[in-house]
Formats: structure tokens, C-alpha cells, sequence
């Protein structure tokens, strides 16, 4: 992706989860997909030289809750909005 | 529990709102011990938040499942706009009663509301009246709807105005439950007034709502 392409758009953020509760979660970066409409998957991930684990990664976009209490929308829909999603890589 | 002022830090450095932060720590870690009073078997609550939100959405209650869900995963901060710039934190609460988190807190509100009503009334309190404790309790018939609940609080109050029909100066409130697993519909009651009999109360009770478990 040029820069050119990637200039006004926020990137996609990426930490690595831990394995444990005690451990931090890692700031991996910021990261571009090929096309704004696809999400990071596994394989890209690994493209980009991200090694076995387990990733959680923000896609760009409004917030997902403005108002303190919402109406309807079911909640299943909030979970799986792709504003958040985790990516687990394998060797 | 959060530490505020070092979630603000990580937020800043890797450019998200907390909100966000919070998000994730909510995602990865599960969820955040606010005020550090959560007992933290997080999975055991959330499966069960999950069954009860299941259960409001077969109700068709969809607001107030996602409510239910969300409760404490989001908050408002607030700087204060003097010198000091106090900054606050407010986890936004789905206030529901059932809600463990959030009952504790409607138990507080209760009792201010209710606390000088009783005390004013302790104050001047008539001879031989009383605070009394009734439960009035209706057949479990195995379904309940919220037609069946207005009836029960109809007939409870129809039942406390006959048996209170000569006397001035008395007053109830009360509250419906149910059972902890079935639709034993019962109410217990905060009674003000003279003596009342179990046994004429019962009568009384069946003669109004057909029903005839009565504790006082």
C-alpha cells in the first residue's frame, strides 16, 4: 500500500494478547489491509511477520457506543460489530 | 481495580480513547475490576449474565438485556473544570435491580427514600400500632404473567383496606418476588398499623384472592 493510499485513513491497531493475566498486552502498531473493506485474517497477519499467538485488533471507525444506554440493536450484534475481533495465528 | 491515571497513559501512547482501552482490557483480560470490590470469577458472571440476558430477549426486553450485558463495561471520565481539574470516573451502570452489581446500590436508594418516612412515623407513633411484617403469598400455578402480578397487588391492597376498614392511620408498602426458582408469586409487606390476627387476615386473604398462605 503506498502512502498516498494510506494518507486520511486510520490504520488498523494490533496488540498481542498474553497468555496469562499477569502478563502486559502488547502495542504491535498500526497496520493498513490491502483494501479498506477487508478485515486483518490469519494470513495477513502472518505476511506482516507476526509470529504464533493470539492478536486482538481495532478496525477503524466510530465509536460503537455513543449514548449511554441505547435502544434496541441486539446485544449479539455489539459483540460481533467488526470494531474489535481477535486473530490467532498458528506455526 | 483501574488505575486511572496510568490507563490515561497507555491509552495516550498507543493513541486510543480509554474508552477503548477499557475495551480491550475488557476483551483480553475480561472484565475490569472497577473499584476493586468485583469478585473476580469472571467467567462464572459472565455466563450467567449471559442465561439472564437470554432469557430478557425470549421476553422480547432487548434494550434491557444489552443493558444488562453492558453494565460497567463503559464509562464517562469527567475533569472538573476548576483549578485543580479533578478527574473522575464513572463506569456507567445498567442500574437494574437484579443486577448484582447494581442492586446494592438500589438498596441504598430505597433506604433514603423510605428511612424519614419510617422514622417520622416512629416519631409520633399511635398506641398500640406497630411496624409488622406480612408475607401474602399466591398458588404457584407454574406461569406468571404481568396480568397475574397487577391482580396479586389488587387484592393485597383490597385485603389490607377490609381488614384495616375502621381505622385511620395505617399504611403498607410492600414488594412482589418469587421464588429463587419457580413462579411462587409472594409478597412481603411493611405493615403500620394495630394488631391483626393471622388467623382473620387468612380468612380475609382467601376470601379476596382465592389464596391462603398468610405469615405475619
Amino acid at each position: 500500500m503506498t502512502e498516498d493510499s494510506q494518507r486520511g485513513r486510520e490504520g488498523y491497531k494490533i496488540w498481542r494478547n498474553p497468555s496469562t493475566r499477569t502478563e502486559p498486552i502488547v502495542y504491535m502498531g498500526e497496520f493498513y489491509p490491502p483494501s479498506p473493506e477487508l478485515f486483518f485474517v490469519a494470513a495477513e497477519l502472518v505476511a506482516l511477520g507476526f509470529g504464533p499467538g493470539v492478536y486482538t485488533v481495532r478496525a477503524p471507525g466510530p465509536e460503537p457506543r455513543p449514548e449511554p444506554r441505547p435502544e434496541p440493536g441486539p446485544n449479539r450484534l455489539i459483540s460481533q460489530a467488526p470494531k474489535w475481533h481477535t486473530v490467532q495465528v498458528f506455526k | 481495580m483501574i488505575n486511572v491515571g496510568l490507563a490515561e497513559e497507555q491509552a495516550a501512547l498507543w493513541g486510543v480513547p480509554l474508552r477503548d482501552w477499557m475495551e480491550l482490557n475488557n476483551r483480553v483480560y475480561g472484565k475490569e475490576d472497577v473499584f476493586g470490590d468485583f469478585d473476580l470469577d469472571i467467567e462464572a458472571n459472565e455466563k450467567w449474565r449471559g442465561e439472564v440476558a437470554d432469557v430478557l430477549i425470549e421476553n422480547k426486553l432487548v434494550p434491557r438485556a444489552n443493558r444488562f450485558l453492558q453494565c460497567s463495561r463503559y464509562a464517562h471520565t469527567y475533569q472538573c473544570k476548576g483549578p485543580q481539574k479533578h478527574k473522575l470516573f464513572s463506569p456507567i451502570y445498567c442500574d437494574l435491580r437484579f443486577c448484582p452489581q447494581c442492586a446494592p446500590r438500589q438498596f441504598a436508594r430505597l433506604v433514603k427514600k423510605y428511612e424519614p418516612i419510617l422514622k417520622s412515623v416512629e416519631s409520633s407513633a399511635k398506641p398500640g400500632f406497630r411496624f409488622r411484617e406480612i408475607t401474602l403469598t399466591s398458588r404457584n400455578v407454574g406461569s406468571l404473567s404481568p396480568l397475574q402480578v397487577n391482580e396479586f397487588n389488587l387484592e393485597i391492597k383490597k385485603t389490607l383496606k377490609f381488614s384495616m376498614r375502621k381505622v385511620t392511620g395505617w399504611g403498607a408498602i410492600w414488594c412482589d418476588e418469587v421464588g429463587f426458582d419457580n413462579t411462587n408469586l409472594h409478597a412481603h409487606i411493611i405493615f403500620y398499623g394495630p394488631y391483626i390476627s393471622q388467623k382473620e387476615l387468612a380468612r380475609t386473604w382467601k376470601k379476596i384472592s382465592g389464596h391462603q398462605v398468610v405469615w405475619i
